[in-house]
C-alpha cells in the first residue's frame, strides 16, 4: 500500500558545496540520503513530494558542515499481512517461486503455490505448470496475498500465498490494475 | 501457533508468515541453505530431503547428472587491468567481440570479463544430459552478473549460483576454524574479485548438496581447491588476457605456452597459420606473435571437448546396473586412464633441473599418468613417444637410433579436432552422436610396429583435453613419415581394472597434492576422516565390480602386459614380446647422462 507521510530528516551540507542556492542543495542532498531506502516503521520511501519546512542550519562544530533539520512528505511504500498484491515471478527453483513487487522481494513456498501448479523441473527453465500448460516462470505476473512482512534495515521482505480463490496468475488482457475480492 | 517453521525466507516463515528470529528450527538442528545464500532461504533437514529425493528421482528418471562449474579460467576469464586489456581488444578486435565490461558496486571496481570460446555450444550440448550449476569462489554479483552474460535468457542458471559467500557461510555454521576475516583481507586487495587463486578456500560439493547423494560431476581448471574424492573433470585454465595480472597458472599446474614450438612442425599449416610471415629465431621456434595464434586457435576446442569427455562419462554411468554418485569418481578416472594406456612417455627438455628429482611429482607428469600414460626413461625398449618442445636435443637423436618396437595404440586415432560447428539443437546433436561414436572407437586397441614418435608437448596437452589418443602427425618433429604397420589385433584394451586404475587415480592425486605448499595447517581432523572414507570406497568398488572383473578375465592378458611396472622392464621380459625384446634391450643405445644437455 502507498503512503503520504511527513518524515524528520537532519540533512548535513559541507561547508564547500554552501552557496546560494541551499534549498535545492539540501533536497538534493536528502534525495541522496533517504530515496530507495526502507524507514524501519514506514516502509519503503518511493519518491519525495516536498520539503515542508527547513529550519535554519546551523554548523556542526568539528567538521564544519552546516545541519538543517528537514520534515518532507514521502511517499512510502508498505506491503501488509493480508493484502493481495500483484507481483513478477524472478526465479523460480523446487522450493518455490520468488518474486518482487517493486522493491518488495517475495517468497512463495511450494506448499502455498495451488496443488494444480506441478514442478517441472527438466523445462528450461524449470517451471511450475499446471496440466493445462499454464506456465509459472520468471517473468509472469501473478496475483498473491501476502502472509507476513519484515522491514529490515536495507530491504523488504514478504512471504506469500497464491492458494486462495481469486488468486493466480495474471492474464495479459486482464491486467487493468488491482481488483479486489469481496473478502476483502 | 503449530507451525514447525519448515521453510524460512529471511526472517520469515514461509508457510505461516510469522518472523523467526534465528533459523535453526524447533529439532534443535541447523536448517540447511535451499538455494544460494543470496536469496536467503532456509528449509529444515526433513524438508531438505525430501527435495532431495525428489530431484534425484527426477534425474534417475530423466537420466540426469549434476553438473557444477567452476567460472574463472574455466568457463572465462577476466581482469581488472583495464588498460592492458584495451591494448588487447585494439589489437585483436575479432577475438575480442565478446568481451564484456561490469562494474562491480560492492568493489567499486571494473572488470573486463571473456567467455571462453565455444560455451554457447558447450552450453546447448550439456542441457538435456545435466542440471547445471555454478560455484566459484568470487564475490555473489560478480558471479551472478557473469552467469548472466553465459546465460542471457536466463534458463539455466537462475537460483543455481553459488560464490565465496555461500562456501565460507558454510564453513562457519560447521564450526569450523577457517579464518573468518579472510574475506575482508581479500576484498582490500586489487584482484578482489576473482578469489579463485585462494588456496585456503576448499570447495565442496556440501555447499550445493547439503543433504544425500550429490550425483554431481565438477568442471574446474584446478582439482586441488576440491575436497579429495569428487569427481572434477580438470580442463586446462582458460588465459585470454595476456600481459594482465593473474594471467599465468599457479606452479602447481601445467604451463603449456611457456614452453617454444618450433616452425618447423606440420600443426601450424594444419591449422592455416602461415609461419612465413614472422623470422624465426635460430633455433626455429615460433615468435610471441605466432605462439599466442596458436594459442588463441587452440583454446578453441577444449572446452567443447570437455563437454564430450562428461558425455562419456554420462553414458558410462547410466549404463551401470545401479547409479550411486560414488561410481563417478572412478568411471571418470577410468574413461581419462584408458586415453594413453600403451603409449610409454620420456621427456626432453620439458621438466626443468631442479624438478628432475622428484619427477613423480611434476604436475605434467602427474596428469601424464592420470591419462594411463607410462613415464620411462628415455633408453628403455619400451619407449613410444618422446615429448619434446624444442628441436636438437641430444635424446632427440638418440631416440632417432633406435630400432622399430611394437606399440599398442587405439584402432582410431583422433583427428586434432572433432569439429562441433553452432547450429540448431538437431544438428548438434547429431555432430556429438558421431563425435562420440568416434571417441568409444578410440578405446580399441591394436597392436602397431613403429619407430618412436618425437611429438611436441602440445600432443600430450591435445589429448588430454580430448581424453584420446590424438593422432601424432601434426606434432611429429621431423617431415619424415613414421610408417606404421598393423600386426595384430589387440583385444578391446579399455582398462577394467578398476581397482587399480582408482589406486593409480589416487596416487597421482596424491602426488601432486604432496607437491603443492600447504598455506596453513589445514585442519588436520579432516584430514584424517578423509583418509579413512577412503577404504569404504574401496570395499564398495571392489563388489561392484567384482562381475565386470570375472568377465573380462578372458581378455586381460594384454592389458597386464601393458600395465607392466618399472620392475619388470628392467628385467626386460616381456610376456608378449619374449625373446626379440630382450635382443633389442642389448642393442639399446648407452644410457647418457644429458638432462643438462636438453636444458638450458
Amino acid at each position: 500500500m502507498y503512503f503520504l507521510k511527513d518524515l524528520e530528516k537532519l540533512v548535513e551540507i559541507p561547508p564547500e558545496s554552501l552557496g546560494p542556492n541551499i534549498e535545492q542543495l539540501v533536497f538534493d542532498k536528502l534525495k541522496r540520503d533517504v530515496l530507495f531506502t526502507v524507514s524501519g516503521r514506514y516502509g519503503y520511501i518511493i519518491a519525495i513530494r516536498r520539503i515542508q519546512t527547513l529550519t535554519e542550519g546551523y554548523i556542526r562544530p568539528g567538521t564544519g558542515n552546516a545541519v538543517f533539520k528537514v520534515v518532507y512528505t514521502a511517499i512510502l511504500f508498505k506491503p501488509f499481512r493480508g493484502e493481495v498484491v500483484d507481483a513478477q515471478v524472478t526465479t523460480t527453483t523446487m522450493n518455490g517461486l520468488f518474486c518482487s513487487v517493486g522493491p518488495c522481494s517475495l517468497f512463495l513456498a511450494r506448499k502455498m503455490i495451488p496443488p494444480s501448479f506441478q514442478w517441472h523441473q527438466e523445462e528450461t527453465p524449470s517451471c511450475y505448470m499446471t496440466s493445462e500448460g499454464t506456465r509459472l516462470q520468471s517473468g509472469s505476473k501473478i496475483r498473491i496475498r501476502i502472509l507476513g512482512v519484515s522491514c529490515e534495515q536495507s530491504a523488504l521482505t514478504a512471504v506469500a500465498s497464491m492458494n486462495e480463490p481469486f488468486l493466480g496468475i495474471i492474464k495479459e488482457e486482464e491486467d487493468t490494475g488491482l481488483i479486489f475480492d469481496e473478502n476483502d | 501457533m503449530d507451525c514447525t517453521h519448515d521453510v524460512v525466507f529471511g526472517s520469515l516463515c514461509a508457510i505461516c508468515g510469522a518472523i523467526v528470529q534465528d533459523t535453526p528450527s524447533n529439532s534443535g538442528t541447523p536448517m540447511q541453505r535451499a538455494t544460494p545464500q543470496s536469496l536467503k532461504l532456509f528449509v529444515s533437514p526433513t524438508e531438505a530431503t525430501n527435495q532431495h529425493q525428489e530431484l534425484q528421482q527426477h534425474l534417475e528418471r530423466s537420466k540426469m547428472l549434476n553438473l557444477v562449474f567452476d567460472l574463472d579460467h574455466t568457463l572465462i576469464h577476466s581482469t581488472n587491468d583495464l588498460a592492458n586489456s584495451q591494448v588487447i581488444q585494439r589489437n585483436e578486435p575479432n577475438e575480442t567481440k565478446d568481451v564484456k565490461l561490469f562494474t562491480l558496486k560492492t568493489l567499486r571496481q571494473h572488470c573486463y570479463v571473456k567467455p571462453r570460446p565455444g560455451y554457447r555450444i558447450y552450453l546447448k550440448l550439456l542441457t538435456k544430459t545435466f542440471n547445471m550449476y555454478i560455484f566459484t569462489a568470487s564475490l555473489q554479483e560478480y558471479a551472478d552478473e557473469v552467469a548472466l552474460l553465459l546465460d542471457p535468457e536466463q534458463k539455466l542458471f537462475t537460483g543455481k549460483v553459488y560464490c565465496y559467500e555461500d562456501s565460507s557461510d558454510h564453513l562457519e555454521r560447521r564450526g569450523s576454524n577457517k579464518p573468518a576475516g579472510s574475506m575482508s583481507n581479500q576484498s582490500a586487495s586489487n584482484f578482489g574479485f576473482n578469489l579463485a587463486s585462494r588456496r585456503h578456500l576448499q570447495k565442496q560439493l556440501d555447499v550445493i548438496f547439503p543433504v544425500g547423494d550429490p550425483f554431481a560431476i565438477v568442471v574446474d581448471d584446478r582439482r586441488s581447491v576440491w575436497k579429495r574424492n569428487t569427481p572434477v573433470l580438470e580442463i586446462l585454465p582458460f588465459f585470454f588476457f595476456y600481459g594482465c595480472q593473474d594471467c599465468r597458472p599457479p606452479s602447481d599446474m601445467i604451463d603449456v605456452w611457456k614452453y617454444p614450438v618450433p616452425v618447423t612442425l606440420s600443426l601450424w599449416s594444419h591449422l592455416q597459420i602461415p609461419t612465413t610471415d614472422e623470422k624465426p629465431d635460430e633455433t626455429n621456434c615460433a615468435s610471441p606473435a605466432m605462439l599466442r595464434k596458436l594459442h588463441r586457435k587452440l583454446d578453441e576446442y577444449p572446452l567443447i571437448e570437455s563437454g564430450l569427455t562428461l558425455l562419456r562419462v554420462h553414458q558410462r554411468f547410466y549404463s551401470q546396473p545401479n547409479f550411486s554418485s560414488e561410481l563417478l569418481l572412478p568411471i571418470l578416472a577410468n574413461l581419462q586412464f584408458s586415453a594413453l594406456r600403451g603409449a610409454f612417455i620420456a621427456f626432453s627438455g620439458v621438466i626443468p633441473l631442479t624438478e628432475q628429482k622428484n619427477i613423480e611429482s611434476y604436475p605434467l607428469v602427474a596428469s601424464a599418468r592420470r591419462f594411463g600414460a607410462e613415464i620411462v626413461e628415455v633408453d628403455s625398449p619400451k619407449l613410444t613417444h618422446l615429448v619434446y618442445v624444442r628441436e636438437g636435443t641430444e635424446k632427440e637423436r638418440k631416440v632417432a637410433g633406435l630400432p622399430e618396437r611394437q606399440m599398442i595404440r587405439p584402432k582410431s586415432l583422433l583427428p586434432l579436432f572433432d569439429p562441433i560447428v553452432d547450429g540448431d539443437e538437431r544438428s548438434i546433436a547429431a555432430q556429438t552422436r558421431r563425435v562420440l561414436a568416434q571417441l568409444e572407437k578410440g578405446t580399441e586397441r591394436q597392436v602397431t610396429v613403429g619407430k618412436v614418435f618425437c611429438v611436441h608437448l602440445l600432443w600430450l596437452i591435445r589429448c588430454m583435453d580430448q581424453s584420446g589418443w590424438v593422432d601424432e602427425t601434426p606434432f611429429l618433429l621431423t617431415e619424415t613419415e613414421h610408417p606404421v604397420r598393423v600386426e595384430g589385433d589387440s583385444p578391446n584394451a579399455e582398462d577394467r581394472n578398476w581397482e587399480e586404475c582408482l589406486a593409480r587415480f589416487k596416487e597421482s592425486v596424491r602426488l601432486a597434492e604432496a607437491a603443492q605448499v600447504e598455506p596453513e595447517e589445514q585442519n588436520e581432523d579432516s584430514e584424517h576422516s578423509e583418509r579413512n572414507s577412503e577404504d569404504p570406497m574401496d570395499s564398495f568398488l571392489k563388489n561392484v565390480f567384482m562381475n565386470v572383473e570375472e568377465s573380462s578375465d578372458s581378455d586381460s592378458e594384454i592389458p597386464s602386459d601393458v600395465e607392466a611396472t618399472s620392475d619388470e622392464e628392467e628385467s626386460g621380459e616381456c610376456q608378449r614380446c619374449g625373446e626379440s625384446d630382450s635382443d633389442r634391450g642389448e642393442k639399446r643405445v648407452r644410457r647418457v647422462q644429458d638432462d643438462s644437455d636438453d636444458q638450458d
